[in-house]
């Protein structure tokens, strides 16, 4: 019995893990860039819910409505001004660019609030329910469905809507796209953007659990692109399901094996799945493979 | 003709300039190296210490300096290991000081110890408590604070002392379980609370090693909740404290007291994130809120001083990092640097550093200063101290507490409000 609820919190924390990793397995996927400010975003869209709670007294969740934009407008903004001169660079260049902005987000946001760790203490943060004589904290299983959801209406843009067909094919070849008319520019400030406002909203359902600080990011994002790596990059389905293996891995070997190797045997999965599947659990084949034209 | 005479005339200017300048501030000015975590995880004790070592510089230079010098810090960042000896091999080769204090964070201050030793520098330890700092044979190495040992002995002091009489057990009697982070701090504790708990005669029922980065211990909580033990000892930083306590809460797993050994649980980001759950909580090391009849009359005008204007800088109430970066330098400022007449070098400022000589009860938290052979002070000691009402108050030893222990067993999470 016990083991059923190691497997549960495992997929509870795997949630956490799928919704920091949507937004950056789409800009993986589509812009073809490791956005390594990823979590540094996360971590605005944090301290964005913390001031919003602190100062306007608004609850984490109604936070999402605000934060969510705030930072696809960010998001939009740092495409325009930083990614659009890179994106045909080599990679090297690229990778300077999103690191050299975690460091400046990471800074600025330490200039501004300080290194402290600011949590809020909300009357349901640590409130349960039991099915059973199963577990669930309540703060876990709304990111977990918010992951869900996202993930299907994610899923619902890219599969019906013109701008979600231009992403897609975007991520398939961006040369033909752009010979078949469409705007690739747009789709990768769309994308990029979409990216960092899921990151975003991410950041506003976690502030109930964790307390936000300049670097919780980090804390984050090397599991984020694990998980975008191991479900397969853009596949917003495989970054799911790779995020709940991950939780699960991570607390069963904790409870069963001991929890100093927490961390540690998840990447053995992560490295036995990517001799098997070089793509990833859910990637296109060959989608590994980063065409710089 | 004309460009290259401006060149030269703007070259020569600037040359005087550096000439001129450099030798001047360093003429009337003490300068020492501050290097700690400012950013990363461990920021908010490093910020603490810092602060309190410059309301001690402020102190000492509105009564006029050391020796008529006016003391400058440079502060250093060092939210790593590796950051810890490129940040102290800049402030000992770029901006030349031969006095380099800190460092908190134990890995760190073990990098920029050795980086100070080999520039033959002093590194002046006011934080960290692990045992190897001192004691590796090294000449220029001091510590003013305690060491791990100290808390060890603290949390078995809490145990044996204050928690066993309250449940009405012996001591051997109760079911103890211990939770250690990985890094250096609780790898380093774990050997001497195993010694100090072996010493009272208790073996812990599981030691279990942890990540503190981990976003979920919910694996650590349920293997406890197995075990059903009565006392938790834990060796966490800020967020894994937290965490552990909300997911204990959040999964039902009870016991009747947690024993913190300093770090995360003597902070008060602990009481900001748990509010009134931090209530009962016991943690060990050096304090402010020692009764003052056992300080000397000066160190209680110090420390009244130190308490008004930490706060005043810092924003919240001093905590106990707070008070060591002052106590280290502020021991430092008045009692070594005087005796070398201002001067840093290191061979003096060691000689000085030996000759100091302060009683228990000389510093604000109880501390004296009596370096012995290794470097460390071995007038420092452990208080045993609890939460409460959203403050640490000092519960042992008997003749230095100000408060009696509370909620000992602490209540079930149900019995508790949210």
């Amino acid at each position: 019995m016990v083991l059923l609820q190691v497997v549960v919190s495992g997929l509870l924390l795997g949630g956490i893990y799928a919704l920091v990793s949507v937004g950056l397995t789409l800009t993986f996927g589509v812009v073809r860039i490791a956005n390594f400010a990823h979590g540094e975003f996360l971590m605005v869209g944090m301290f964005l819910a913390w001031v919003l709670h602190e100062r306007a007294g608004i609850d984490p969740y109604l936070a999402c409505v605000v934060v969510g934009p705030a930072l696809f407008a960010m998001g939009f903004l740092v495409e325009r001004s930083l990614i659009r001169p890179v994106i045909q660079a080599s990679h090297m260049a690229q990778i300077f660019v999103t690191v050299g902005l975690a460091v400046f987000l990471q800074n600025g946001a330490l200039m501004i609030w300080g290194a402290d760790h600011r949590g809020v203490i909300l009357p349901y943060a640590d409130r349960v329910w039991f099915v059973g004589p199963i577990v669930l904290s309540l703060p876990r299983v709304v990111a977990f469905a918010v992951a869900m959801a996202l993930c299907l209406a994610l899923l619902a843009f890219l599969r019906w809507t013109y701008w979600g067909k231009a992403v897609r094919a975007t991520a398939e070849d961006r040369e033909i796209t752009r010979v078949m008319g469409i705007d690739t520019g747009r789709v990768y400030s769309l994308t990029f953007a979409t990216g960092a406002g899921l990151a975003g909203i991410a950041g506003a359902l976690l502030l109930p659990m964790y307390a936000v600080y300049p670097t919780v990011g980090i804390q984050f994002v090397l599991v984020a692109f694990i998980v975008a790596v191991l479900g397969g990059l853009g596949s917003a389905v495989g970054a799911i399901l790779a995020g709940l293996v991950i939780g699960v891995v991570e607390v069963l070997s904790g409870f069963l094996i001991a929890p100093g190797l927490q961390q540690a045997l998840y990447f053995v999965v992560f490295l036995l799945v990517l001799i098997v599947r070089p793509a990833g659990l859910l990637g296109r084949r060959g989608a590994e493979e980063l065409v710089v034209t | 003709m004309m460009i290259r005479g401006v060149c030269r005339v703007a070259a020569v200017s600037l040359l005087l300039l550096l000439v001129s300048g450099s030798p001047a501030t360093a003429a009337d000015a003490i300068r020492i190296g501050v290097l700690n975590p400012l950013s990363g995880n461990l920021a908010p004790l490093g910020q603490d210490s810092t602060t309190g070592a410059e309301v001690a510089r402020d102190m000492v230079n509105e009564r006029g300096g050391v020796a008529g010098m006016r003391v400058e810090y440079a502060k250093a960042d060092a939210p790593s290991a590796t950051a810890a000896v490129t940040e102290a091999a800049r402030l000992l080769d770029q901006e030349g000081v031969k006095i380099i204090i800190g460092a908190y964070g134990s890995s760190i201050s073990l990098a920029a110890s050795a980086e100070a030793e080999k520039h033959k520098a002093i590194f002046w330890e006011m934080n960290s408590g692990s045992l190897k700092i001192t004691g590796r044979g090294q000449r220029y190495t001091f510590r003013t604070t305690l060491t791990f040992k100290h808390l060890a002995e603290g949390a078995a002091n809490a145990l044996t002392e204050v928690v066993a009489p309250r449940l009405k057990a012996k001591p051997t009697a109760l079911r103890v379980v211990m939770m250690l982070e990985d890094s250096a701090y609780g790898s380093g504790m774990r050997p001497l609370l195993e010694e100090a708990l072996a010493k009272a005669g208790i073996k812990p029922l599981a030691i279990e090693m942890y990540n503190a980065k981990s976003t979920d211990l919910s694996p650590l909580v349920l293997r406890f909740k197995d075990l059903a033990p009565d006392v938790v000892i834990a060796s966490s930083y800020a967020n894994d404290a937290i965490l552990f306590a909300r997911q204990a809460r959040q999964y039902d797993f009870n016991f009747k007291a947690l024993i913190g050994t300093g770090a995360g649980h003597g902070q008060a980001d602990l009481v900001k994130a748990l509010g009134k759950n931090a209530d009962g909580i016991f943690t060990t090391g050096a304090t402010l809120t020692i009764n003052p009849a056992g300080l000397k009359p000066q160190a209680k005008a110090l420390l009244d001083e130190f308490n008004r204007r930490f706060e005043k800088k810092a924003g919240h109430f001093a905590s106990t990092h707070g008070a060591m970066g002052f106590m280290g330098a502020w021991f430092l400022l008045t009692e070594v640097l005087p005796r070398t007449g201002g001067s840093t070098d290191p061979e003096k400022v060691r000689a000085a550093a030996y000759e100091a000589d302060i009683p228990i009860g000389g510093g604000i938290n109880g501390f004296g200063l009596k370096f012995d052979p290794t470097g460390q002070n071995e007038r420092a000691f452990s208080v045993v101290q609890q939460w409460q009402e959203g403050r640490l108050a000092a519960v042992y030893p008997t003749a230095l507490a100000t408060h009696p222990p509370i909620l000992v067993p602490l209540a079930r999470w149900k019995d508790r409000p949210e």
